[in-house]
């Protein structure tokens, strides 16, 4: 079930900051590679490089012989820098909406729509490596043939990683696989993932690491902080029977500084969800709770807890004995 | 978003896969007059690059004219080394141009304080992520000793031989007068490791970083600070926690004040008495607007600037 | 009257009260002004009037009339301000001698065109009388002593209650005025009511009141006319399909600028420069690019010049005072071989002179301001259009030569509003920003080509080519060298350039006969006057040929040997020049035109001038009487 087109736009608009910013770094890698061609076609555009002000003032044969340093003409390498550039130009070139927006098709592989989306997006990473190869004379590789075909964002290098493209995933809560998401969660990667349908309560949680920013809310409006977001983060738009947090690094040395729990579910664990398990889903929503330990809201009111001193232990304990272990069968 | 629109040509490369060590980043020989203090920023200026691991290539030191402003030739990274007083606005234009390059401005205190103060405010009220030192030695020393607006009222030149008419400029209450000011720290050429300590703040700081470098000429003004160099109580140490960490000095600089460089009219206070010495950081705001963030446009391709155009054209076509 | 404005058509005598069907003066082009004072809006109306006349196919020229102070007085002389349009069955080049027809809102401001002999001797003036009638004495006073002294012409003088009108629509009697006289001039020269009001609609886009009530102001001012005029003016279009832009000259160098690729303008406001940025603020950050507006002259130069040497050419734009403030970096530029664009769109001087009126003064200073041997490109456009191509070709130029390119432009291309064909944009003129690719270590920053002078430009950027870029003599590694050899050289490297940039060019283009009596030569705004002039001159059987020049430094090819086959070669320019006759004044001593200057000391021909300062565009009659004088009187190369 797709999610609606209004958490699409405000997913989009949460990332919009980070897509301009990889754009822009395609674009002027397209300008660049661009200029690298035009240099090497040097005399055949000169005419019209010159502009319309020269035309019949200066003699262009002239002008480009003497004043128009051109790069040896190498047909493989202009071939492979055309190559490079059609990528890039096509990268820079599509709006966000078309580009960074992955629909995972039900009971099919989020790892596999996720990294085919992130390797066909670092096809603009590739040909600006490729570029660089075939400026060392090694053009109409193998290598440099694969590199624009696509890059696969366990290759990408630290300076391309802070420019990394974000990605909007569509995702039916069934199919929600957070693992996929660590090959390329760095530098200034930004994932919003729109779940839909039965969710685990607190899939993200095994994202939560010091420097990786990450949400889970129901509240569209909530995604739009991700805008403010330097380094790596990831956010969720869960349903309502979800937990709530936000994990901040910005916000202090400590975890318990940095994470915020907003709500925890109390019906936890009711049956499994995809791959999780009913123990699973309560194993993360007691690993949450016993990660922003001190200042649980609503706590105290939460029926049946054994007292336990440890309020981490105290939730742990209500939530693995919330669960239907029948279902587990 | 640093870096925004800047190619990805050369991003492949690893800055970890290249070795950086001091003398990867030294040029020329240095040729300032032996017991100069630019020698000392020079070396700490050098020993930075090394440990932040900065890219030659894409690291530009902006100077003007004057001793100070040869820095640029004794670096091995690009350099412009233009007119004097106007080393801002050229840094500017390389910012503008290249948000992903780290710029460094030198800058002396006739080039900063007097023939270019009026880049000097402009610049500050930008707030580009530009560190920028003025080495202040008080005097014109590579023409030969004239006075400054930091010469000290009452110090002899050539131009005034019965000494300096005017009280001098206080760089550090002008940089903290002027509207969106965020960085403005002193240090000394004299102290190392505060000096190093007070770059190294300057550049990780995101805004337009300003150090006043306290610095003796060995030829004109080897005296001026003759009495903080010998006798180290005479100097006041800024600490804090937000501070240019000082803890090394301990010993040697006995005399420490907290002060919060939160707190700017607590630093003008501080700036404003000159009755003593101040090393540290005086004010820091990291969330002042930085002009290129402001100003930062998605950079286009020749296409898109191409359909613009058209579109422009559309609007005035009969 | 000259034979250009010889009417086609019949003109029957003017009725003077009982009005039956009008007259049509049918005319193969006809001037026409509109003068208020400031604030009232005859800018606007003429803007509209011309932008129609455009849209109908007409040539067109547009000059502002600008008042001298900000906020003149009202109702006096000098504070006239409004529009010249000049329409033409065929393109219209300059803004022509005396204007045809007049509408003034007061008798003062007409006094000042009157006084400025700016009206033609049977022109038609529709003056609004309100003043005739004033409450205050004063008024009435001033009233009579003008038409006493406008009765020294033969005007027509046709009284139009401009302000009883508008007033009927708007409360403010300064207010609507102008859009009655459009009505009014609508009606006069048969102009399309429907284009005129889709122009008002687009001048207030966004105001759908304003835009409601300046229409009902047209139609009002159109019946009104219908129902008491009977000169109709009829100056035939001919409707093109070719496609058109309307720009004044500022507006096509700031379209020109994103056409070729730059991204960076840094400047500082400066009249009549400054509406280039008023153009690119609004349009240039759509296409990616950046409008500083820097603290001072200086640092716009400065912001351009460091924005050039890390990357994509950047442009500055000043007028007089801010070339000289630039000055100091423009040496900078030429020393460190930074390409840079600068515009100059010159004003009269010297000092701030006169800071919203023409004068081609800045020649000289452009090309030897700097202390120094500072060679570098000077181009000039002629028209509104090349306003737009030189901004292409001056940055392909700066980067192959690695130069400052000097723009020059004046008031009056940047004021005038001409229709132009709409340029096809080329990818190409984008040009590439620089090349970035790694080079070996100890690359030469200023790798010289002996022969030419050139070197490859190594950006920061760069990988291996780290260097320091410096103002002080130095060698080709740009370290620093005061000895006589390296400073020699590179003097001499920085000035082979601009010879191998001549030896690139095309020799000029003569417009007339290939040898005759009188060759004028002439650059910039100038050119359309000087042009129609001259084909006066033949008309009369004058031996007059014209040569308009672009490249100023270098010059353009083959001068001498085109000069050499005139008896007479003079320059005409906007700049100040000493009479031959004027007191004290000698052959030896006399201060010549800046062009003529430049002729002279290039080519061994005695080039003679003929200049004014008078903060106006040239009149084709005056360059037509100086070519009467110059090709009849003898003497010469």
């Amino acid at each position: 079930m797709p999610s609606d087109p209004a958490a699409v736009a405000a997913a989009l608009a949460a990332v919009a900051p980070a897509f301009s910013a990889w754009r822009s770094a395609v674009a002027a890698t397209a300008e660049e590679v661009r200029g690298l061609l035009a240099r090497q076609a040097a005399g055949d555009g000169a005419a019209a490089a010159l502009g319309s002000f020269a035309a019949g003032r200066i003699d262009v044969g002239r002008f480009v012989g003497l004043a128009v340093r051109r790069a040896p003409a190498d047909p493989a390498a202009a071939e492979a820098m055309r190559r490079a550039a059609a990528v890039l130009s096509a990268l820079a070139g599509a709006p966000a909406g078309e580009q960074c927006v992955v629909r995972v098709a039900a009971g099919t592989s989020m790892r596999d729509a996720v990294h085919d989306a992130w390797r066909r997006l670092g096809r603009a990473f590739g040909a600006a490596h490729a570029v660089g190869l075939v400026q060392q004379g090694r053009a109409a590789t193998e290598a440099e043939e694969g590199l624009v075909r696509g890059l696969a964002p366990g290759l990408w290098t630290r300076r391309e990683r802070r420019v990394a493209p974000p990605l909007v995933v569509d995702v039916a809560g069934a199919d929600l696989d957070v693992g996929a998401l660590l090959a390329g969660l760095d530098g200034g990667a930004k994932v919003v993932l729109l779940v839909s349908g039965p969710c685990a309560p607190a899939p993200l949680v095994r994202l939560v690491t010091p420097g990786t920013f990450v949400l889970q809310t129901s509240d569209p409006a909530e995604l739009a902080v991700l805008s403010k977001v330097a380094g790596p983060a990831v956010a969720a738009l869960v349903p309502e029977d979800a937990a709530a947090f936000v994990h901040e690094p910005a916000r202090g040395p400590t975890l318990s500084t940095r994470l915020v729990l907003r709500r925890v579910p109390k019906g936890a664990g009711r049956g499994p969800v995809g791959p999780w398990s009913a123990a699973q889903q309560a194993e993360e929503l007691a690993q949450l709770v016993a990660l922003g330990a001190t200042d649980v809201p609503a706590l105290a009111s939460v029926p049946g807890v054994p007292a336990v001193d440890d309020p981490a232990g105290r939730v742990a304990t209500w939530l693995l004995g919330a669960v239907d272990w029948k279902d587990l069968g | 978003m640093s870096g925004d629109g800047c190619s990805l040509l050369g991003c492949g490369v690893e800055d970890e896969d290249r070795p950086h060590d001091m003398s990867e980043y030294a040029g020329a020989a240095a040729r300032w007059c032996p017991g100069c203090g630019d020698h000392a920023v020079l070396t700490s200026v050098q020993r930075l690059l090394a440990e932040e691991r900065l890219a030659p290539e894409s690291t530009v030191f902006v100077s003007g004219i004057g001793c100070s402003s040869r820095f640029p030739h004794y670096l091995r990274t690009y350099g412009f080394h233009g007119l004097h007083g106007r080393a801002l606005p050229v840094a500017t234009g390389v910012k503008l141009e290249r948000p992903d390059f780290d710029v460094f401005v030198v800058m002396g205190d006739g080039d900063c304080c007097s023939i270019g103060a009026g880049h000097w405010l402009h610049a500050t009220r930008y707030n580009m992520d530009l560190t920028v030192l003025l080495l202040d030695n008080a005097i014109y020393g590579l023409t030969k000793d004239q006075t400054s607006p930091t010469t000290p009222q009452g110090f002899a030149t050539k131009t005034q031989p019965k000494g300096s008419w005017l009280p001098p400029l206080n760089p550090l209450t002008t940089a903290l007068g002027v509207t969106n000011a965020s960085f403005v720290a002193q240090t000394a050429e004299w102290v190392p490791a505060h000096l190093y300590e007070t770059l190294k703040a300057a550049y990780h700081h995101d805004g337009f970083s300003f150090v006043r470098i306290l610095q003796r000429c060995p030829v004109w003004t080897p005296t001026i600070f003759q009495k903080a160099v010998k006798d180290s109580t005479s100097v006041e140490v800024l600490v804090h926690d937000e501070g240019v960490p000082a803890a090394d000095l301990g010993r040697a600089f006995p005399n420490r004040i907290v002060h919060d460089p939160r707190d700017l009219h607590a630093a003008r206070r501080l700036a404003e008495d000159t009755s003593r010495i101040r090393l540290g950081l005086l004010y820091r705001d990291p969330s002042a607007p930085r002009y290129e963030e402001t100003r930062a446009l998605p950079k286009h391709t020749a296409e898109e600037r191409m359909r613009v155009l058209e579109a422009e054209l559309d609007r005035y076509a009969v | 009257m000259d034979t250009a404005k010889a009417p086609v058509g019949d003109v029957p005598a003017p009725a003077a009260t009982s009005r039956r069907a009008p007259r049509v003066l049918r005319v193969r082009e006809h001037t026409v002004e509109i003068v208020s004072d400031s604030g009232e809006g005859a800018q606007k109306c003429g803007q509209i009037f011309g932008a129609v006349s455009a849209k109908m196919g007409n040539g067109v020229w547009t000059v502002e009339i600008i008042p001298a102070e900000i906020q003149p007085p009202a109702r006096t002389p000098p504070g006239g301000s409004g529009n010249r349009v000049r329409i033409g069955v065929g393109p219209v080049t300059n803004g022509g001698d005396e204007a045809n027809l007049v509408v003034a809102f007061n008798e003062q401001v007409l006094l000042g065109r009157h006084r400025l002999h700016a009206i033609a001797d049977d022109a038609v003036i529709l003056l609004d009388d309100v003043w005739s009638r004033h409450d205050d004495a004063e008024v009435r006073r001033q009233w009579e002593a003008g038409l006493l002294e406008l009765g020294s012409k033969a005007y027509r003088i046709v009284p139009v209650p401009l302000e009883e009108e508008s007033q009927k629509l708007v409360e403010n009697p300064r207010k609507g005025k102008n859009m009655f006289a459009l009505g009014v001039l609508c009606w006069i020269y048969g102009r399309d009511l429907d284009r005129a009001r889709e122009q008002i609609a687009h001048q207030f886009r966004g105001k759908k009141d304003a835009t409601a009530q300046n229409v009902a102001l047209l139609d009002a001012g159109h019946a009104w006319a219908d129902a008491h005029l009977d000169l109709r003016v009829d100056v035939p279009a001919t409707p093109t399909d070719a496609a058109m832009v309307v720009t004044n000259g500022n507006e096509a160098i700031g379209m020109g600028a994103m056409a070729a690729g730059m991204s960076l303008c840094a400047m500082y406001p400066i009249t009549p420069a400054t509406s280039v940025s008023h153009y690119l603020g609004e349009a240039f950050d759509r296409a990616g690019g950046l409008l500083h507006q820097a603290e001072d002259e200086i640092a716009a130069a400065g912001v351009a010049i460091g924005a050039s040497y890390a990357g994509r050419t950047a442009f500055t734009i000043t007028s007089g005072p801010g070339l000289a403030l630039k000055t100091e970096f423009l040496g900078l530029a030429v020393m460190t071989e930074t390409p840079l664009v600068l515009v100059d769109v010159q004003r009269g001087g010297p000092s701030t002179g006169l800071p919203t009126k023409v004068e081609q003064s800045d020649l000289l200073a452009a090309m030897f301001g700097q202390p120094g041997d500072a060679p570098k490109v000077v181009l000039a456009p002629a028209t509104i259009e090349e306003c737009f191509h030189v901004m292409v070709t001056a940055r392909r130029i700066a980067e192959s030569f690695r130069v400052p390119v000097l723009v020059l432009s004046d008031a009056n291309l940047a004021t005038g509003v001409q229709p132009w064909p709409r340029p096809t944009p080329d990818a190409a003129w984008q040009a590439e920003p620089p090349e970035l690719t790694a080079v070996a270590e100890g690359t030469k920053p200023y790798d010289w080509d002996g022969r030419l002078g050139l070197s490859r430009r190594v950006a920061p950027g760069t990988p291996g080519g780290m260097h320091t870029v410096t103002g002080l003599s130095h060698d080709e590694r740009s370290k620093v060298a005061y000895d006589a050899e390296t400073h020699a050289r590179g003097c001499t490297m920085r000035s082979r350039k601009l010879a191998v940039l001549q030896q690139t060019l095309v020799p000029p283009t003569v417009v007339g006969p290939a040898s005759g009596d009188l060759l004028v030569v002439g650059w910039g705004s100038t050119k359309g006057a000087i042009e129609e002039a001259a084909d006066r001159a033949r008309a009369e059987g004058l031996s007059v040929a014209t040569l308009h020049l672009r490249f100023l430094s270098p010059l353009e090819p083959g001068l001498t040997e085109v000069f050499r086959r005139y008896r007479r070669v003079m320059t005409v320019e906007i700049n100040y020049s000493d009479a031959p006759d004027d007191p004290f004044v000698t052959e030896e001593n006399r201060r010549r035109g800046q062009l003529s200057m430049l002729l002279r000391s290039a080519t061994l021909v005695d080039v003679d001038c003929w200049t004014l300062v008078r903060g106006e565009p040239l009149r084709p009659g005056q360059v037509l009487a100086a070519m009467r004088r110059r090709a009849q009187t003898g003497g010469g190369a």
